[in-house]
C-alpha cells in the first residue's frame, strides 16, 4: 500500500446534513494525528482523482439520502454502483463520489482501495447545523471511520454491504 | 388542434439543478420556461448583519465552480463602500487567481460537460472510456487552475485567503515560480483545447444577442472595466441598478434581469469577447485568427470555442504576472474606520460571465443589505430566447430529439444554476 491512508471528508457545510462528512473528518483527524493524511473536500467530484490518484488506502466519508434511518452508515469498497444516481442525468454539483469513480475507472485513475463510508442524512436544505438525530450520531460515525483507517480489513470486500 | 409538451425533470450536465418546461400548440411555441426550484437569496439574507469582512469568504460558498468570482465581486463593491483602491501586485495577484479559477471553470465545461454534446455521448464518463486523452487534457488544464487557486487562495475550493485589501498572505516568489512549468504545459495544452474543439461541427444558428461585459482600457476584462454593450451602453458599476432591473417570474426561483426598457441581453465568453477581442494576448489572439474565429460570434455552440480561447487568454496572462512578481511588502491595504453609512457597487467577470455585487454598510462596519446579481440569472431570459427559437425552428423533429437539442441549447450557456439560486430539473407539452 502507498503512503498513509487518505480519509476525505465530502460535504457542504451550507448544507444543513450535507456537512456531516466534513464534521466526521474534523473529527477524525485529531484522533488520527500524523497516521493518516485527512482532507476536507466541498468541491466538484473531479478534484477527487487528483486527491487519490497514485494513493494506497483512500476512504471517503459523504452524507446521502436514502430515506433510511438517519446517521445510519453504509459501506462500499471496490465497486461503487449501489451509490451511482442515473447516470445520464448528474449535473457537476450533483456528480457525487461514485460518478467520479467511474471517469476514475475509465481514465485509470483509481487509489488502490478505496473504501466509501455513506451516511443518511435527513435534512439538505440551505443552512448550517446538523439535524438532531444525525448529530446524535457523529460520535459512533467517527469510532467506524478511525477503526477502517487504522485497521481496514485485510482483504477488500467484493459487494456493498451495511456497516 | 395539437399540444404537444417537452418536459426536462432534471437538466443534464449544467451547474446545478433545475428543469424546462416547453408548451408547443398547433406548432405555436406557447411557453418557455427555464424553472429553477431552489429557495433564493438565502445568501444576501444570510449576509445581513455580518461584519463586511466575512462577505468574501461567506460569498465564497455560493458556488464551489466560481467561488473567487464572488470573492472578487464582494471586495471590490466594498472597497469602493470604503474608499480603498487595490493596485500594483496585490492588483496583479487578484488577476493570477481569477485566471486560475477561469482556467478551472472552462475546462471542466468544455471537456465534462460540453464536448459530449458534440461527440455524440451522454456524459462525461462515457466520452473518457473512447476519448481518454482529450478528458485527462482537460483534467490538467483543470488541475493546473486548482493549482493556482490553491496557492493564491489558500486551497482550491472556497479559497480563504482573500480579504477586504487584498489577502491574508501573499505567496512568495518561490511559490509562485513552482506554478510555472504547469502554467506553461496548460498554456500549449489550452491552444490544443482551441484546435480539438474547432474540429467539432456547429450547427448553422445565429441569434441577435445584445452583448453585455466588462470593457477595460487596457485589458481584457476580470476585475474591473465600465459595463458595455453592443448596442452602445458604457456605464459604471455603480449605475447597474439604474440600467438593469430584476423581474419576479413564478416558475422560478431566480429572478430575471432585464435591461430596462430593452429585453433580455447576454453575459459571459460570447459578450466578454465580442466587446474584448481587441484586448486578448498575443497566443489568445493568433490561435483565435488560426482556427477561424470571427470577431463576434453569434452562434450559440461556437461558444465552446470563444471558451477555449479564452483560457490560453489566461493561461498568458497568468505568466505574465508570474513572471514579474515580487512579494509585496504588505499583503493588503488597511481599510479605514467607518464612522457613517456608505454604500458600494461592483461587477467582475466570473467564467460564466458579469456578477454584480452591492452592499449598504452601516457605521458599526455590518452589512445592513446585500445584492447578488449572478451571471445566470442575467442570462436566464436569454437563454429561454435561445430555446424559444430553436423549438420553432425543429417543430418537425421527433420529442426525444428536441428535448435533447433544447438541453444543448441550455448547456451552450455554461449555466450556473447553482449561483441563480441553487439548484435546475425539461417539460415539453405539444398541443
Amino acid at each position: 500500500m502507498t503512503g498513509a491512508p487518505l480519509l476525505i471528508g465530502v460535504g457542504n457545510l451550507h448544507r444543513h446534513d450535507d456537512a456531516l462528512g466534513l464534521e466526521v473528518a474534523d473529527r477524525a483527524k485529531e484522533r488520527l494525528g500524523d497516521r493518516a493524511r485527512v482532507v476536507p473536500f466541498d468541491g466538484e467530484s473531479t478534484g477527487l482523482l487528483d486527491l487519490w490518484t497514485g494513493a494506497g488506502l483512500v476512504v471517503i466519508v459523504d452524507a446521502i439520502r436514502s430515506h433510511g434511518t438517519p446517521g445510519h452508515l453504509h459501506r462500499f469498497e471496490g465497486d461503487l454502483t449501489p451509490l451511482l444516481a442515473e447516470p445520464s442525468t448528474s449535473s457537476t454539483h450533483g456528480l457525487g463520489v461514485a460518478e467520479a469513480w467511474r471517469l476514475g475507472r475509465s481514465l485509470d485513475q483509481l487509489p488502490e482501495r478505496l473504501v466509501v463510508f455513506g451516511v443518511e442524512g435527513e435534512d439538505f436544505s440551505p443552512g448550517i447545523g446538523l439535524s438532531p438525530a444525525v448529530a446524535r450520531s457523529l460520535g459512533s460515525l467517527t469510532d467506524a471511520i478511525v477503526a477502517e483507517v487504522l485497521h481496514p480489513p485485510s482483504s477488500p470486500t467484493p459487494e456493498a454491504a451495511d456497516a | 388542434m395539437s399540444e404537444r409538451t417537452i418536459k426536462v425533470d432534471y437538466l443534464a450536465r449544467v451547474e446545478g439543478e433545475g428543469s424546462l418546461h416547453v408548451r408547443i400548440h398547433d406548432r405555436t411555441v406557447e411557453e418557455v420556461e427555464l424553472r429553477i426550484f431552489e429557495p433564493p437569496r438565502f445568501f444576501e439574507a444570510f449576509l445581513r448583519g455580518r461584519d463586511y469582512a466575512e462577505a468574501p469568504d461567506i460569498t465564497a460558498r455560493i458556488c464551489g465552480i466560481c467561488p473567487v468570482a464572488y470573492q472578487m465581486s464582494s471586495c471590490h463593491a466594498i472597497e469602493r463602500a470604503l474608499g480603498i483602491r487595490v493596485d500594483g501586485t496585490l492588483r496583479d495577484l487578484r488577476r493570477l487567481l481569477y485566471c486560475g479559477e477561469w482556467i478551472e471553470s472552462h475546462a471542466l465545461h468544455i471537456y465534462l460537460l460540453h464536448a459530449p454534446d458534440f461527440l455524440g455521448y451522454p456524459d462525461a464518463i462515457r466520452l473518457a472510456k473512447d476519448h481518454p486523452d482529450a478528458v485527462k487534457r482537460g483534467l490538467a488544464l483543470k488541475k493546473t487552475g486548482n493549482a493556482i487557486m490553491r496557492v493564491l487562495g489558500g486551497r482550491e475550493i472556497h479559497p480563504i485567503n482573500v480579504r477586504v485589501g487584498g489577502f491574508y498572505r501573499c505567496p512568495s516568489r518561490e511559490e509562485v515560480d513552482d506554478l510555472r512549468a504547469d502554467v506553461e504545459k496548460a498554456l500549449l495544452l489550452a491552444e490544443e483545447t482551441v484546435r480539438f474543439v474547432a474540429e467539432f461541427t456547429f450547427p448553422a444558428v445565429e441569434e441577435d444577442y445584445e452583448f453585455v461585459a466588462l470593457r477595460h482600457p487596457d485589458e481584457y476584462p476580470l476585475n474591473e472595466g465600465r459595463i458595455e454593450s453592443s448596442v452602445g451602453l458604457s456605464i459604471d458599476p455603480a449605475e447597474f441598478d439604474g440600467t438593469f432591473e430584476e423581474v419576479h417570474v413564478a416558475h422560478s426561483n431566480a429572478l430575471h434581469s432585464v435591461r430596462k426598457g430593452a429585453g433580455s441581453y447576454l453575459v459571459g465568453p460570447m459578450a466578454r469577447y465580442a466587446l474584448n477581442h481587441d484586448r486578448l494576448t498575443p497566443r489568445a489572439a493568433k490561435v483565435a485568427r488560426e482556427v477561424g474565429l470571427e470577431p463576434v460570434v453569434r452562434n450559440p455552440f461556437r461558444s465552446v470555442l470563444v471558451r477555449a480561447v479564452e483560457t490560453v487568454f489566461a493561461c498568458e496572462e497568468a505568466l505574465r504576472i508570474m513572471d514579474r512578481y515580487r512579494m509585496p511588502e504588505r499583503s493588503w491595504v488597511e481599510p479605514p474606520p467607518i464612522d457613517h453609512p456608505t454604500h458600494g457597487a461592483a461587477a467582475t467577470e466570473a467564467p460564466r460571465g458579469l456578477l454584480y455585487h452591492a452592499y449598504d454598510l452601516d457605521p458599526q462596519g455590518h452589512i445592513a443589505s446585500a445584492r447578488i446579481v449572478a451571471p445566470t440569472s442575467q442570462n436566464q431570459k436569454r437563454i429561454e430566447d435561445d430555446v424559444r427559437h430553436l423549438v420553432g425552428r425543429s417543430l418537425d423533429l421527433e420529442t426525444p430529439d428536441l428535448t435533447f437539442a433544447c438541453e444543448r441549447a441550455i448547456r451552450n450557456h455554461d449555466p450556473c444554476i447553482s449561483c441563480a439560486t441553487h439548484f435546475l430539473t425539461l417539460d415539453l407539452v405539444r398541443e
